[in-house]
């Protein structure tokens, strides 16, 4: 199993979370200067999290072609 | 390591139902993992070694992880209200040196000698007598720290939370026993890796809005120029120990730089072991070095918010102080706590407290895997049932698990009920790691060493290490479990207990060095120079490095990580 996988569903999903929240609880006076910290936190944790899954796709892509072992990006 | 016990605090939490859904699903995904790997653990080698089948980047990132338990999180940013920059001397002195040592020099003889443990390297490299000393205290060791975590964790779930103490325990450990006993080292080592992305993402919030509170970098110089000059620099004030620390340049290169952290990261099992399942030697030997660099820059995450915390109590007006103990002295071990709830809304708040519990846990699952393994290669198939098949021990390993953690569970209550057997536990644990690098390190590089040098070596410098405890005492203490137990007037007086440790450290280490030479040369050679090949420095081949571009070469990569280590402590002089 490619760990990146599950790590790129886990942020996806946390990501995503946390930027419903941000909209539905809206900016949050007590905290963050007037700013969405969900939002905008959110938005980076999803950024990351789709990195990881697309990492994982490639190499699961280039797997098919080759028979390397899992979870190596520099395998050829 | 040390366990801070937390005491009832000012600080509480309130979670709401958004930091819930965060907290469960994390942790739906971690005993998903669990279960997705449950069909590759088929021989015990699978569960206990990870078949030795994991690339690099991840057996690096787990091998920083599994050490990075959340006591560390507390305990650093503790420490970085409490002493400043001076803190960063645990990264940039206390492991980054020994790590890139263990990438070049020690993992051609872990990995290469096909060793399942540390401990059996020992036997190999020595005899029968020092693995069973070392496996014994390790396997002791490693239930009691997973316990004196778990107790940690539900007392501070239950000072922030407000949960109850006995359902944090039960829930935690269950957690932690479902993924390890389904998937072995590979899920514990991919949910480490998972709780280094938490542990990043969850508190890196907490820098960016800490900073641009107290207006940057520069401004928080400027701010601590002001109140206490002292907290900017790492080495400026250790010409002595009139510090803060109470601890002066020698004690802290030779006793935490060396002796310690030489100890910890090279021979510690728990860390050892993550390497160990990387896939090649060339895998293996990359891992310390992967893990090296983030950790030299982890002071900005977990050193950087208790130095803020700190600037920020000194400013008036800034609306948040370090939250202070029943008897009225600060709490530094709440001060991350304390930040997470005075800088994250909700949502992002229950991201950072799961970030804390996650590594609460991985912490335990690290020290299980490592019981788990040391039980059942070193201690039940050498001693108790040989020549079983395979499947036999798998199955005690899943056996190991279970009882590991019924152990846990027990010394958390233990904890609770008597803290001072907890003490003498720890101190203990103290005395027997203090001399252990001096043992590896002739070992490893000198081939006259016997097994009878070494094995008694290690016995003198545990017993050398508890009489310097017993003849010294720090200011400030009474004599009794703090040191002094011989001599009510301890001959040797520190400014610290810190500083104590560091030389305790240092006297073990001198002790079992001397004697471990005296003895060995004392003693008859008991393994041929055919029989240490692959075990000593001078008797085996050097790994070959021939065709490897230079960007995964360990020499190369380790001397760069050492030159950008010698330029932060520099920077920050």
């Amino acid at each position: 199993m490619d760990i990146r996988k599950p790590i790129g569903q886990l942020f996806l999903l946390l990501g995503i979370i946390l930027i419903a929240w941000g909209f539905i609880s809206g900016v949050d006076p007590a905290h963050g200067n007037g700013q969405n910290l969900n939002l905008i936190w959110g938005s980076v944790i999803t950024a990351f999290g789709a990195v990881m899954a697309w990492l994982a796709r490639s190499a699961e892509k280039s797997e098919s072609c080759s028979t390397t072992s899992c979870g190596c990006s520099k395998s050829k | 390591m040390f366990a801070p016990i937390l005491m009832s605090s000012g600080v509480s939490i309130h979670l709401q139902a958004v930091d819930y859904i965060i907290l469960f699903a994390y942790f739906a995904f971690v005993v998903g993992i669990g279960f997705s790997l449950q069909r590759l653990n088929k021989t015990s080698e699978d569960f206990f070694l990870s078949g030795r089948s994991i690339p690099a980047w991840v057996t690096g990132l787990a091998f920083l992880s599994a050490n990075l338990g959340a006591q560390e999180v507390l305990g650093m940013a503790a420490s970085g209200a409490k002493y400043g920059m001076m803190t960063s001397h645990f990264y940039w002195v206390g492991a980054i040196p020994a790590m890139v040592f263990l990438a070049v020099f020690m993992m051609p003889f872990y990995y290469g000698s096909k060793a399942r443990s540390v401990p059996e390297y020992l036997k190999l490299r020595f005899d029968e007598k020092t693995r069973t000393f070392n496996s014994l205290s390790f396997a002791v060791m490693t239930v009691f720290s997973s316990g004196i975590s778990l107790h940690a964790l539900a007392k501070l779930l239950q000072a922030l939370l407000g949960w109850d103490y006995n359902l944090s325990i039960l829930a935690c450990s269950a957690i932690v026993l479902v993924y390890v006993l389904k998937g072995g080292l590979t899920s514990a080592i991919y949910n480490e890796v998972l709780q280094f992305f938490m542990i990043v993402l969850g508190f890196a919030p907490l820098v960016w809005l800490g900073l641009r509170d107290v207006g940057g970098w520069s401004g928080l110089v400027a701010k601590l120029q002001e109140k206490n000059p002292a907290f900017v620099h790492s080495w400026a004030g250790m010409g002595t120990s009139d510090n803060p620390m109470g601890v002066e340049w020698f004690g802290m290169v030779f006793g935490l730089g060396f002796v310690l952290s030489f100890g910890y990261w090279c021979t510690d099992f728990l860390v050892v072991q993550r390497a160990m399942a990387a896939k090649t030697m060339g895998a293996a030997r990359r891992t310390p070095i992967i893990g090296a660099v983030p950790k030299m820059l982890f002071p900005a995450l977990v050193i950087l918010p208790g130095i803020i915390a700190y600037a920020l109590t000194a400013t008036d007006g800034s609306g948040y102080a370090i939250p202070g103990a029943a008897d009225g002295s600060p709490d530094y071990n709440m001060v991350m706590p304390s930040l997470l709830s005075h800088y994250l809304p909700s949502g992002l708040l229950g991201l950072g407290m799961t970030a804390l519990m996650a590594s609460f846990m991985s912490g335990m699952a690290g020290n299980v895997t490592a019981f788990n393994t040391v039980w059942t290669y070193d201690i039940y198939q050498t001693h108790l049932a040989p020549n079983r098949e395979d499947s036999h021990y798998l199955w005690m390993g899943r056996a190991a698990t279970v009882v590991g953690i019924i152990i846990s569970i027990g010394c958390a209550y233990l904890a609770s009920a008597f803290n001072n057997i907890m003490d003498m536990l720890q101190l203990v644990f103290a005395f027997v790691n203090a001399p252990l690098f001096a043992t590896f390190l002739l070992g490893m590089f000198w081939k006259r060493a016997t097994g009878h040098g070494a094995f008694f070596g290690l016995v003198l410098g545990t017993v050398g290490a508890a009489i310097f405890h017993g003849l010294s005492l720090a200011a400030g203490n009474t004599a009794g479990i703090k040191g002094g137990w011989i001599l009510q007037q301890a001959p040797y007086t520190y400014r610290s207990e810190m500083a104590q440790n560091f030389w305790m450290a240092i006297v073990a280490f001198v002790v079992c060095f001397t004697a471990t030479v005296a003895i060995s040369l004392a003693t008859k050679r008991d393994k041929s120079d055919g029989e240490l090949r692959g075990l000593v420095y001078s008797l085996t081949p050097k790994p070959s490095e021939e065709g490897e571009p230079w960007y995964i070469r360990p020499g190369v990569v380790g001397s760069i990580v050492l030159v950008a280590c010698v330029f932060l402590n520099w920077y920050f002089w």
